[in-house]
C-alpha cells in the first residue's frame, strides 16, 4: 500500500497546462553530451576512451595471435574455413558473401524489448592478417548513444554479421537504436546476417536439449566458462555502473561478451567443418540432420551424398536417415529404392515416423507400381498403428485417419469396381 | 403469406389481448423523420464516387457531407450516429481520399474490440474494391501473422487495431512503424461511448501517448469519432483525445416511427414484490412475434441468458428439420458463424436472433422490424442502440421493453420518458486519476525519454518524474529522463481490469478442464470469493474451494445447494482529505480523498425463500486499504429516533441510493459504494459514503458530491413507489428481520431530500 499512499501524496503536487504542451520533436542537432562524472573510474577499470563528432564513448580492444586457442579450435582455423565455403559454391544460410567484411558481433542491452531497451555494449571481433582483434564499445550512458553507435563503424558499408539468436534479437534492437538516432546518423546499410542458432539448431536437432550458447560451447566446442556472469544480469550491472559509477562487474560483462564472440568464431569454423567435410566425422544424428538440411534448401546431390554416407556407416541403424532418404529417392523417381528406404521405416521406426512411411509406400504402390492390393494391405497397416499408439498427438492421428481411409476407399473403388462401398459417414 | 400481420397489425392486436394488455404499463410512439441529403463533394476523388455508386449511393446524408468538410479543413470532429445511419462512411471517405491524393498518407482506426476491427475491415475492404484502387488496409492485433506483421508496419495504410494492442504492441516499439507515425492523417475512434470510466480513463492516457509520438515523428492527425447517443460526446472526446473537437449532432440518416411498449411482468411474490421472470415473458412476446412472421431481435443481458432463450425458442421449429430461422448470437461464437447469422438476418433467412450487448456495436445487420429488450441495459445509450436496430427505413418498429424486478428497471417503467426525453447519460473519464497517471507516465517515459522541460499532455509531470527517478526506473541524464531497468511498462498495465490486481475466478469442476470463468476487484472478492463461498455465475451456483490470496486466485466447483452466502465485512473510513465542502439546513456534505480499510469478519449461509441463518463461519483475510476519493453527507440526528431505527433506516436508504447511482454518471453498480456511517469519526454525525471503488478515485464520486439532491429524491420516491410491503431485494435491500425497514428509509430519502428534517 505504500507505493499507492505516496502516490495519494503525490497528487497535491499534479499540476495542469491549459494548453497541450508540445512534446520534443525529433532532434537533428548534435549536442555533445559531457563525458559523465565516474569516467575516471571505468577508464581505470580497463576501458579507453574515444571520442567522435557525436561525444564520448570508452572501449576495450584486445589482440588475438594466431595461435590462440579457445576450446577444442584454432580461431586461425577460420581461414581454412572461408575457403572451404569458397570452393563448395553453395548458396547456405551460413555461407558468406566472400566480398564483404566479416564481423562476429554480440550486444549487451539493458532489456528485452521496445523502445526503452538500449545497447550498451557492441562487441566486434574481425580477423586482421592472422590475428584476430577484438573491439567492444561501451555506452557511457544514456545521453551518448549517437556517439557509440557511431563508433562500431556499421554505417560504414554492408558487412557480413555472424551472430547467435541476432536476427531475431540483436538486430531488431540495433534497428530500434539506430532509428531513434537516425536524424543524427548517417542510415544503418542492409547487413547480411548469419545466425548460429539457427544453425546449431539445425545440425543438431534431436542430440541436443538445450541451444544456449554454454551448452552448444560444452558439448560442441570444447570450451567451460570460467569466473562468467550469466548475461540476465547484464542490465541490472550496467544500472548500478552508471548511477554508482562502479565498473568492476561491468568488466565481467565485457568478458561475458568477449566469450560470446570468441564462441561465435569456433562454433562458426566447427559447423561449417560437419557441413562441408568430406568424411564423416559427426554422429548419424546431427549428419542425418544435415543431409534433410540440404534436401529443404534443394541442394538435393550434396543431400543425397550426406544421407548415403550415413546409411553406408551406420546401416539401418538410424532409420531416420532412410526415411529422409526416401523422401529424396521419391523426388528423383526411383521409386523402388524410395520403397526400400520406407521399408527400412516400416521395420524399424517408431510412431509418427513409421506411418508416415507406411502412407508413402502406399501411395508409391499405388500410383506407380499400380498394385492397389499391397497399396490397401499397407494403408491398412498404418491405419491399425495409428489406433494403438497413445503418443501421438490426436491431430495427427485425425488426420492421417482421415486421409487413410480416404485412399482405402479409392483403393477399393480401383479394385472392386461397380461394386457397394462403404459410405463415408 | 397474407395471413401474416404487420407491425401495426400486431401492435393492435396486443392491445387487445386481455392477458397481454394489462402489462402494458406505457404506450409510446415517436414519428419518423425523412432523410436529409447533401450532394457529394466537388473534390470527392472519381474512385470514391464510382465506389458510392456500385453501393448505390448518389448523394450523402448531410451530416457525412458535414464531416468530410470538417476533416478537409483539418478539423477534429465527433459525430454523434445512431445505429444505421452510415456512420462508416463519415471516416471512410475523408480518410481514403486522402490517400488517393497522397499514397504516403496512413490512418489508424481504433475500435473497442477486435472483433469489430475485424468485422469493420470488411466494410472498409468493399468499399476499396467498388473504387478499383489499391489502398491497403489490415487489423493489427494478437490474431495478426507473424509474416504479415512488417507488411502491416511498413506498407498499410490504414491500420485497424484496438486500444490494448496500440497500448502494448504498437506505441512501445514504435520505431518499427516510422512509416505510419511520419505520415498519420487521421486517427478514428469508432463507439466513442465505450471509452468511459476506469477503461476510458485508460484509453485517453494510451492516445496522450500516441500524440506524443505522433509529434515525435513530425505528424499532426485529425481525430475523428463517432459515437452513440450519450449527453457530452463533445466533451468526452475533447477529454479522451486532449484535443478540441467540432460535434456533428445532427444525423441527416432516416428514421421511421417507432411504437414503443413499456411492459411489467405481473407480480408474483406479493411480499418480495417479486414478478415474473422477464426471461420467460420475453420467451411468449418473441415467440408470437415469430409465428406472426415479424423479424425481430432480442437482448438478453448475459450470454446464459442468450442460450436460454434460443433454447426455448428453438421449441417452436423443433419439428421442422435444419430450421435455421432463429438462432444465438454473442461473443465467444467463431467469426465465421457470426458472419453467417448478420448474412442471414440481412437477407432475412433468419427471423429471430437472439443477442447479448455485442450486436449494440456497429455491426451491419440491416434493419429488423421489431426489438424485445429483457431488461434495463444499464444506461440509455445503450438502450436506445438496441432500440435502434428496429426500424427499416419505411416500415413502423415495434420495440417492447421487459421490465425485470430490479430497482432501475422498474424506475423505467414509471418513467419511460427517462429513456425517450431524450436526455442520456453523461459518459466520464478521468485522466487526473493519479493512479492510472503514472502507470502510462511510465509507458510514456520507456517510449521517449521525458527532457527536464518537457509535459506530458496537459500535465506538468517533473516532480512525477522525480519521483519516478528516486523508485529507481529513470536516470536523469544530460537534459533527459531514460527508461533504466529491463522492465517492460506496457506488461504491467492492463487497460480492462478495473484494478491491477484483479482475482482470478477458476472453474475445476472438471479437473482436467480448469478455465477461467471471470475475474472480479479484490474489495468484492472479500465478500463473495471468500473460502466456502457460494459464487453465482451467469445463473450457476459455484462453491469457493479454495482462495489463494498471494496470487490472486480463487478456485470454485459447481454445486447444486438451497441456500446462498453473506459475509460481513468491517469498513472504517477515514477522511484524509476534505477538499470541498457546503453547508445546507441541517446537513453538510463534502468531497475529499479517504481511506477505507475493509476487514472481512464472518459468513453466514442463508437458504433460499426461508431466509433461515443455517451456518456460519470466519472469514481469515487481511484488511485490505483503499485510497480514493469520496463524497459525504453528513446530518444532525433527528429527534425522536432510536439509533436501532436510524440504523435500520440508513442501510435501506444506502441501498436505494447505491442502486440510482447509474442514472447520474454512467457506471456499474460496484463501481461505486454507498456506505452509511450512524456516527462517523470524521464528522461525529450521521453520514452517508459514496467513494470510488478505484484506487485514486475515478471522477464518479466528484459528480456525485453536485447531485445529492436529485438522488435522494430519485430514492424517496422509487423506495415509496415500490410494491412491497416493508422492504425489498428491489428497493431497501430485503429486511433482516421483521422490522420494517421502508417506512423508515423512505422518510429518511424523503426529509434529507428536503434540504433537512424538520419535516419529521
Amino acid at each position: 500500500m505504500s507505493y499507492e499512499q505516496n502516490l495519494m501524496k503525490m497528487k497535491g503536487l499534479l499540476k495542469k497546462s491549459k494548453a497541450d504542451s508540445p512534446a520534443a520533436k525529433e532532434t537533428s542537432k548534435i549536442v555533445q553530451a559531457s563525458s559523465p562524472s565516474y569516467e575516471a573510474q571505468w577508464m581505470s577499470a580497463g576501458l579507453e576512451k574515444e571520442t567522435n563528432q557525436y561525444g564520448t564513448v570508452y572501449k576495450k580492444v584486445v589482440n588475438y595471435d594466431e595461435s590462440y586457442t579457445h576450446g577444442r579450435f584454432q580461431l586461425a582455423e577460420l581461414t581454412a574455413t572461408l575457403q572451404r565455403w569458397k570452393s563448395s559454391g553453395e548458396r547456405h544460410p551460413l555461407a558468406p558473401d566472400p566480398d564483404k567484411k566479416l564481423l562476429f558481433f554480440d550486444t549487451e542491452t539493458t532489456g528485452l524489448k521496445g523502445t526503452g531497451t538500449l545497447i550498451f555494449l557492441i562487441g566486434l571481433i574481425e580477423q586482421q592478417g592472422n590475428g584476430f582483434k577484438m573491439t567492444q564499445y561501451v555506452l557511457p550512458g544514456p545521453a551518448h548513444e549517437a556517439a557509440f553507435l557511431y563508433s562500431t563503424g556499421l554505417w560504414e558499408k554492408p558487412a557480413t554479421l555472424v551472430m547467435y539468436n541476432g536476427k531475431s534479437f540483436d538486430m531488431p534492437q540495433l534497428d530500434t537504436r539506430w532509428t531513434m538516432n537516425r536524424n543524427l546518423l548517417p542510415p544503418l546499410p542492409k547487413h547480411d546476417l548469419i545466425d548460429l542458432l539457427h544453425g546449431s539448431r539445425r545440425i543438431w536437432k534431436h542430440e541436443m536439449a538445450s541451444f544456449k550458447l554454454p551448452a552448444v560451447e560444452e558439448e560442441q566446442l570444447g570450451f567451460v566458462r570460467e569466473d562468467d556472469i550469466p548475461g540476465h544480469m547484464a542490465p541490472i550491472i550496467y544500472q548500478d555502473a552508471v548511477k554508482n559509477g562502479r565498473a568492476e562487474l561491468l568488466m565481467k560483462i565485457l568478458l561475458h561478451n568477449e566469450y560470446d564472440i570468441l564462441s561465435l568464431v569456433t562454433l562458426y569454423i566447427h559447423s561449417t567443418d560437419l557441413l562441408l567435410q568430406e568424411e564423416l566425422s559427426g554422429t548419424a544424428i546431427s549428419q542425418t540432420n544435415i543431409g534433410k538440411w540440404y534436401a529443404d534448401l534443394k541442394s538435393e546431390a550434396r543431400a543425397i551424398a550426406v544421407l548415403e554416407q550415413v546409411i553406408e556407416e551406420y546401416g539401418t541403424q538410424h532409420p531416420t536417415t532412410h526415411f529422409h532418404f526416401g523422401f529424396l529417392l521419391k523426388k528423383e523417381r526411383k521409386y523402388r529404392e524410395a520403397l526400400d528406404a520406407f521399408g527400412v521405416c516400416m521395420t524399424k521406426s517408431q510412431g509418427r515416423e513409421r506411418i508416415i512411411a507406411l502412407e508413402e509406400m502406399a501411395k508409391i504402390y499405388e500410383h506407380k507400381v499400380k498394385d492397389c492390393t499391397k497399396a490397401l494391405q499397407l494403408s491398412g497397416v498404418a491405419r491399425g498403428l495409428l489406433k494403438k499408439d497413445a503418443s501421438l498427438t490426436p491431430q495427427f492421428t485425425s488426420r492421417m485417419d482421415t486421409a487413410l481411409v480416404k485412399r482405402e476407399m479409392r483403393l477399393k473403388r480401383k479394385l472392386f469396381p461397380g461394386q457397394a462401398q462403404n459410405s463415408t459417414k | 403469406m397474407s395471413d401474416k400481420l404487420n407491425v401495426q397489425e400486431v401492435i393492435d392486436q396486443l392491445k387487445q389481448d386481455p392477458e397481454f394488455a394489462p402489462n402494458v404499463k406505457h404506450y409510446k410512439v415517436t414519428e419518423g423523420k425523412a432523410a436529409i441529403y447533401a450532394s457529394f463533394p466537388l473534390n470527392l476523388h472519381s474512385s470514391l464516387k464510382t465506389a458510392l455508386a456500385t453501393k448505390g449511393i448518389h448523394q450523402l446524408y448531410s451530416h457525412q457531407r458535414i464531416a468530410f468538410d470538417l476533416a478537409q479543413q483539418k478539423k477534429s470532429f465527433t459525430a454523434v450516429t445512431p445505429t444505421a445511419s452510415g456512420k462508416s462512411l463519415c471516416y471512410h471517405l475523408p480518410v481514403l481520399q486522402s490517400i488517393l491524393e497522397d499514397d504516403s498518407s496512413r490512418a489508424l482506426y481504433l475500435f473497442p474490440t477486435k472483433a469489430l476491427a475485424q468485422d469493420q475491415l470488411a466494410d472498409l475492404h468493399e468499399l476499396i474494391e467498388a473504387s478499383g484502387e489499391k489502398i491497403l488496409s489490415y487489423t493489427y492485433d494478437g490474431d495478426t501473422a507473424p509474416g504479415l506483421r512488417t507488411k502491416v508496419r511498413k506498407s498499410g495504410h490504414v491500420v485497424l487495431t484496438n486500444p490494448d494492442m496500440l497500448h502494448s504492441g504498437i506505441l512501445p516499439h514504435h520505431t518499427k512503424w516510422v512509416s505510419l507515425f511520419e505520415n498519420l492523417k487521421y486517427i478514428v475512434i469508432d463507439e466513442l461511448h465505450t471509452y468511459k470510466g476506469v477503461f476510458g480513463t485508460h484509453v485517453a492516457h494510451v492516445l496522450r501517448r500516441l500524440k506524443r509520438i505522433c509529434t515525435y515523428y513530425g505528424s499532426n492527425p485529425v481525430f475523428i469519432c463517432t459515437s452513440a447517443t450519450i449527453a457530452n460526446p463533445k466533451q468526452l472526446a475533447e477529454s479522451l483525445t486532449n484535443s478540441s473537437m467540432e460535434l456533428i449532432a445532427n444525423n441527416g440518416a432516416p428514421s421511421g416511427k417507432k411504437h414503443f411498449l413499456f411492459y411489467n411482468p405481473p407480480v408474483v411474490h406479493e411480499t418480495f414484490g417479486i414478478r415474473r421472470s422477464a426471461v420467460l415473458e420475453v420467451r411468449d412476446i418473441a415467440s408470437r412475434l415469430y409465428r406472426e412472421g415479424i423479424q425481430t431481435i432480442i437482448f438478453a443481458k448475459s450470454r446464459v441468458r442468450v442460450e436460454m432463450l434460443v433454447t426455448y425458442m428453438k421449441e417452436l421449429t423443433k419439428k421442422k428439420l435444419m430450421d435455421k430461422t432463429i438462432m444465438g448470437y454473442r461473443g465467444g461464437y467463431l467469426p465465421s458463424e457470426r458472419r453467417k447469422i448478420e448474412k442471414g438476418l440481412r437477407d432475412g433467412t433468419i427471423k429471430t436472433v437472439v443477442s447479448t450487448n455485442a450486436l449494440e456495436l456497429g455491426i451491419d445487420i440491416g434493419q429488423l422490424q421489431a426489438c424485445v429488450m429483457t431488461g434495463y441495459p444499464g444506461n440509455i445509450a445503450s438502450a436506445l442502440q438496441q432500440a435502434g436496430r428496429a426500424g427499416r427505413r419505411q416500415d413502423d418498429a415495434l420495440i417492447i421493453y421487459v421490465a425485470q424486478s430490479m430497482a432501475l428497471d422498474q424506475y423505467i417503467i414509471e418513467h419511460p420518458n427517462y429513456l425517450l426525453g431524450g436526455a442520456p447519460e453523461e459518459a466520464h473519464i478521468h485522466p487526473d486519476n493519479i493512479v492510472i497517471l503514472m502507470d502510462h507516465l511510465r509507458c510514456a517515459a520507456f517510449e521517449l525519454p521525458f527532457s527536464t522541460h518537457d509535459h506530458y499532455a496537459e500535465f506538468d509531470v517533473q516532480q512525477l518524474l522525480e519521483f519516478l527517478a528516486a523508485e529507481g526506473v529513470l536516470i536523469l541524464a544530460e537534459d533527459h529522463w531514460h527508461w533504466m531497468t529491463e522492465r517492460f511498462p506496457a506488461s504491467e498495465v492492463s487497460l480492462r481490469s478495473a484494478s491491477q490486481e484483479n482475482v482470478v475466478i477458476i472453474d475445476k469442476t472438471k479437473p482436467k478442464e480448469t478455465k477461467v470463468i471471470g475475474e472480479m476487484d479484490r474489495f468484492s472478492a472479500m465478500t463473495l470469493l471468500h473460502e466456502e463461498a457460494i459464487y453465482l455465475h451467469q445463473g450457476t451456483q459455484f462453491q469457493v474451494e479454495m482462495l489463494d490470496w498471494e496470487e490472486k486466485k480463487a478456485y470454485v466447483t459447481e454445486v447444486d445447494v438451497d441456500y446462498f452466502t453473506d459475509a460481513n465485512l468491517a469498513v472504517e473510513l477515514k477522511v484524509i482529505s476534505e477538499d470541498k465542502m457546503y453547508n445546507a439546513e441541517g446537513q453538510s456534505i463534502a468531497f475529499g480523498d479517504l481511506a477505507v480499510l475493509a476487514i472481512p469478519t464472518i459468513f453466514k449461509k442463508i437458504r433460499f425463500d426461508s431466509h433461515d441463518n443455517i451456518g456460519s463461519g470466519p472469514i481469515h483475510l487481511p484488511p485490505e486499504e483503499l485510497h480514493t476519493s469520496s463524497t459525504w453527507l453528513a446530518f444532525d440526528i433527528p429527534e425522536s429516533w432510536t439509533e436501532a431505527a436510524l440504523t435500520d433506516a440508513m442501510t435501506g436508504a444506502a441501498h436505494a441510493m447505491q442502486s440510482f447511482i447509474p442514472l447520474f454518471v454512467q457506471c456499474d453498480r460496484t463501481d461505486i459504494h454507498v456506505v452509511p456511517q450512524v456516527k462517523a469519526v470524521h464528522t461525529q454525525k450521521p453520514t452517508f459514503f459514496i467513494y470510488d471503488s478505484y484506487p485514486g478515485g475515478i471522477g464518479l464520486s466528484e459528480k456525485m458530491y453536485d447531485q445529492w439532491e436529485p438522488l435522494l429524491q430519485q430514492a424517496a420516491d422509487h423506495v415509496k413507489k415500490c410494491e412491497c410491503e416493508s422492504g425489498c431485494p428491489i428497493c431497501t435491500g430485503p429486511p433482516e428481520s421483521d422490522v420494517n425497514i421502508k417506512q423508515g428509509a423512505e422518510q429518511l430519502l424523503k426529509s434529507l431530500a428536503g434540504g433537512g428534517l424538520r419535516v419529521l
